[in-house]
């Protein structure tokens, strides 16, 4: 049995496998390798997952979900039709479809499998994704942390040579930079930095801003007063102008405004980078701080690799050029990257005879410890210091302690807060949780506690606490973080959807194709909109008759009208 | 207990290639999710062989002065002269018959240097984060460069080189919080270029926000806290009788009122 690699993205999502040949990406219902991470319901009710899924977002934008992954690890939770769902729930309805496309592929059960992670996800975000895995049915070995993934692809074509690589990866919707050491089969990465909110998606974002301010300059939030089809119209079409604006200089654009008025819209290379000046700035900061924490100059670096489809924007190409005055490397794929490093990660755990000379090690990007009081003055403490127990970069696994002790004689238990991040307060880290232990009272001193995190290989986060007196060791789950999902919750959660719907997979064609038609509608008017309500008609009837193969003919005779409108929209 | 060269396989003196070799070989041979622990403890032998030849390389360097500018140890500018130093001292350079052309990083110090100068500048977050933010910071060893300058810069005009405690932080505590978590330094013990013992310096100087004895903070492993404890400690030694001013008083008063009823009873 086989254990699948997924790269669970924000925008996309992948499945592969590792075969005797290395690894290959599986193809979806539609014969893509990249399936939309989107969700929704049919108009039956069905559960519709991918393309149509993203193309109903702007005909069906109540009954839709997308992004959801920036959602991962907290109380977020989205109407679709009757029920709420959380971002765990859609996640797993997309690892459920692609688990689904690949025992299609295999015709064997899939059951494991590892999937990718932002490296800079944290604890919560970690355990949410294991949890999405689980709630799809899925025994989640591993979790890999995407860069690594994008390293063990590239590393694998010369893993003899020895070299130092750094992989930025910019996705959808994360953004983590890692700085690789390769030497005798051994992939070492030696830093990690990077921001789990920042990606392509911004990217987008702020072209559909500054188209919404085109169209009525007077009101600057014109955004939040659209129609909700009119906003998810006019963020697809700025995705389309910004992905369009990699190859030309100027991209223009067809929109039917709310007053049913076709406008106009263009945006140049130039306008773009000046509007994305913030979010380039932003993009530095990781890529510093990996390449500080691993003490490297420019030259030490022998390639720099870019991962991530949001890489093939012009303005991040030339910020990396002139960061490490050399140009970036990208020869495989970087939607497909990722994906296939999972693969080999899953060749790694199934140990794969042809990875028998590799290893690979990860660390930990970001430092975990506890909150602390400092007795400032006698009898006078201050909280809120961050105590830092696993620092950043260390090689995981790893387990670290430290002994605190209590405050107050007598005191008889400790509220222990948990955090991660790099700033000396904890108010500005990331509130990972709270365990509470007793203490013996004890007047006569003060009670030490010995503290132990450990940090596994798919960097989930333990903590162990021994009184030292008592030699009492609690093993301890972290709680009070709105964010995670317990054991029985996971398991409801998996009942639940369970019971949902699922399109049929060998409708998915057909479904998509009528999203398609649909939104082309949306986008049209006068006669255009007359011809594809007539394109519209024919399809239906084709469907109506049930046969296949005149369905799939009905198909063909329509692709090139629709496609000469999806062209006449965008230019 | 087994010393790294054992764990590894390797002789003492042998070099940063045999010692990446004998740990490439050990790892191949363990599985890091089922034996975490034989993992760590051939990860800490590699590492600590990999700590041993740096501090090798930094003793030739010593001895043979250094070889490549940018691997200046702070240990060198502190053998310096005792002497404050009243200027600012950036990195070795060549010393050279054309005139001086102020490369970026100067420039940027420059702009450091009058922002810690203006009476208002030195505690806003925002003149800092412009500087940051700065175009020449582009180029990632401009940005290297920079950050080990404005270390330097800190640590001459903090007294780390001239040992005065006296001397407090001429930034205050926010800017000083926002400064350590954009560079990351109070957690930076994993880097290879310069001794952690200064960014835990720099940490007790800048983070603490009074003096005071320290309870629940004793660590196992050696830093900042053990630092700052005894930091404190000599503090609170230096400042003797006044500092147990409240104690005192307590003392006279009960005394006092021991006298009193003394005497009542007495009468």
């Amino acid at each position: 049995m086989s254990i699948v690699g997924i790269d669970l993205g924000t925008t996309n999502s992948l499945i592969s496998v590792f075969t005797d040949d290395g690894p290959k990406l599986i193809p979806n219902a539609l014969g893509d390798y990249l399936t939309p991470s989107a969700v929704g319901l049919s108009d039956k009710g069905q559960v519709l997952v991918g393309q149509a899924a993203k193309d109903r977002l702007v005909t069906h934008p109540a009954l839709t979900q997308a992004r959801f992954k920036r959602y991962m690890g907290t109380n977020w939770s989205q109407k679709l039709g009757r029920k709420h769902y959380r971002a765990e729930d859609l996640s797993a309805l997309v690892l459920g479809s692609l688990k689904r496309d690949a025992e299609n592929y295999l015709g064997e059960t899939v059951e494991r499998a590892i999937i990718s992670v932002p490296a800079y996800f944290n604890d919560t975000q970690r355990k949410a994704t294991m949890a999405a895995g689980q709630i799809a049915g899925l025994k989640v070995e591993r979790l890999i942390n995407e860069p690594t993934a994008a390293a063990l692809a590239y590393g694998l074509n010369d893993k003899d040579r020895e070299s130092t690589f750094l992989v930025v990866d910019l996705g959808g919707g994360t953004f983590d930079v890692s700085i690789l050491e390769m030497f005798d089969g051994v992939m070492e990465v030696r830093a990690s930095a990077g921001d789990a909110f920042l990606g392509g998606e911004d990217f987008t974002d702020i072209v559909t801003k500054y188209f919404a301010e085109k169209l009525s300059p007077k009101q600057a939030s014109k955004l939040d007063k659209m129609s909700a089809k009119k906003a998810a119209m006019l963020r697809d079409l700025a995705d389309q102008a910004k992905a369009k604006l990699s190859s030309e200089h100027e991209v223009s654009f067809k929109f039917i405004d709310d007053k049913s008025v076709e406008q106009t819209l263009s945006l140049t290379r130039a306008k773009f980078e000046e509007i994305s000046e913030g979010l380039l700035k932003k993009l530095r900061h990781p890529i510093q701080r990996a390449v500080m924490d691993a003490g490297l100059r420019a030259e030490n670096i022998d390639q720099v690799v870019l991962v991530g489809g949001a890489t093939r924007m012009p303005v991040v190409r030339s910020l990396i050029a002139r960061m490490f005055k050399t140009f970036p490397v990208h020869n495989l794929n970087p939607d497909h990257v990722i994906a296939m490093g999972a693969a080999v990660q899953a060749g790694l755990v199934s140990r794969h005879k042809a990875l028998d000379d590799v290893v690979m090690t990860d660390v930990c990007p970001f430092t975990l410890g506890t909150e602390l009081s400092i007795e400032v003055a006698k009898g006078h403490h201050e909280d809120g210091h961050f105590q830092p127990i696993i620092e950043r970069n260390t090689v995981i696994p790893v387990s670290r302690s430290v002994v605190n002790y209590t405050m107050q004689k007598g005191q008889t238990s400790i509220d222990l807060r948990i955090f991660q991040g790099e700033a000396p307060r904890v108010d500005n880290n990331v509130y990972l949780g709270q365990v509470n232990i007793p203490i013996p009272k004890n007047m006569k001193k003060h009670e030490a506690v010995d503290i132990r995190f450990t940090y596994d290989v798919s960097g989930v986060l333990e903590v162990l606490v021994k009184v030292l007196s008592t030699e009492k060791t609690n093993r301890l789950i972290i709680e009070g973080n709105p964010g995670a999902l317990s054991k029985s919750e996971i398991d409801a959660r998996f009942k639940a959807l369970d019971k949902l719907k699922i399109h049929p997979r060998d409708e998915t064609v057909n479904a998509a194709f009528m999203a398609r038609l649909a939104k082309s509608y949306e986008n049209h008017l006068g006669d255009a909109r007359k011809d594809i309500q007539y394109l519209i008609g024919v399809f239906e009837a084709a469907l109506a008759r049930q046969n296949k193969h005149e369905i799939s003919e009905a198909r063909d005779e329509i692709e090139p009208h629709l496609q000469a409108y999806e062209d006449r929209s965008i230019f | 207990m087994a010393t790294w060269w054992d764990i590894l396989g390797v002789e003492q003196a042998a070099d940063l290639r045999a010692v990446k070799r004998a740990y490439a070989a050990k790892l191949k041979t363990i599985r890091q999710d089922e034996n975490p622990k034989e993992f760590m403890v051939l990860r800490a032998a590699y590492d600590a062989g990999r700590a041993a030849i740096a501090q090798r390389e930094i003793r030739c360097e010593e001895q043979f002065g250094s070889q490549d500018w940018h691997m200046v140890k702070v240990t060198d500018l502190q053998s310096r002269d005792g002497k404050p130093q009243d200027s600012i001292e950036y990195w070795d350079t060549e010393p050279s018959s054309q005139p001086h052309i102020p490369g970026p990083v100067e420039l940027l110090m420059d702009e450091v240097d009058k922002l810690m100068k203006s009476p208002w500048g030195a505690g806003s977050i925002a003149s800092w984060q412009n500087i940051l933010d700065d175009e020449r910071l582009d180029d990632i060893d401009v940005y290297g460069d920079f950050e080990h300058a404005l270390l330097n810069y800190f640590l001459n005009i903090h007294g780390f080189f001239n040992d005065d405690e006296n001397i407090s932080p001429k930034i205050n505590l926010d800017v000083a919080h926002f400064l350590f978590t954009h560079f990351g330094w109070r957690q930076k013990r994993n880097t290879v270029n310069i001794d952690p013992a200064v960014y835990d310096w720099l940490a007790a100087k800048f983070l603490q926000p009074k003096r005071g004895p320290v309870y629940g903070q004793a660590r196992t492993d050696e830093g900042l806290a053990e630092r700052v404890f005894e930091a404190q400690a000599q503090a609170n030694a230096s400042r003797g009788f006044w500092y147990h001013l409240d104690v005192i008083i307590l003392g006279l008063i009960a005394a006092f009122i021991v006298v009193v009823i003394t005497l009542v009873s007495f009468f």
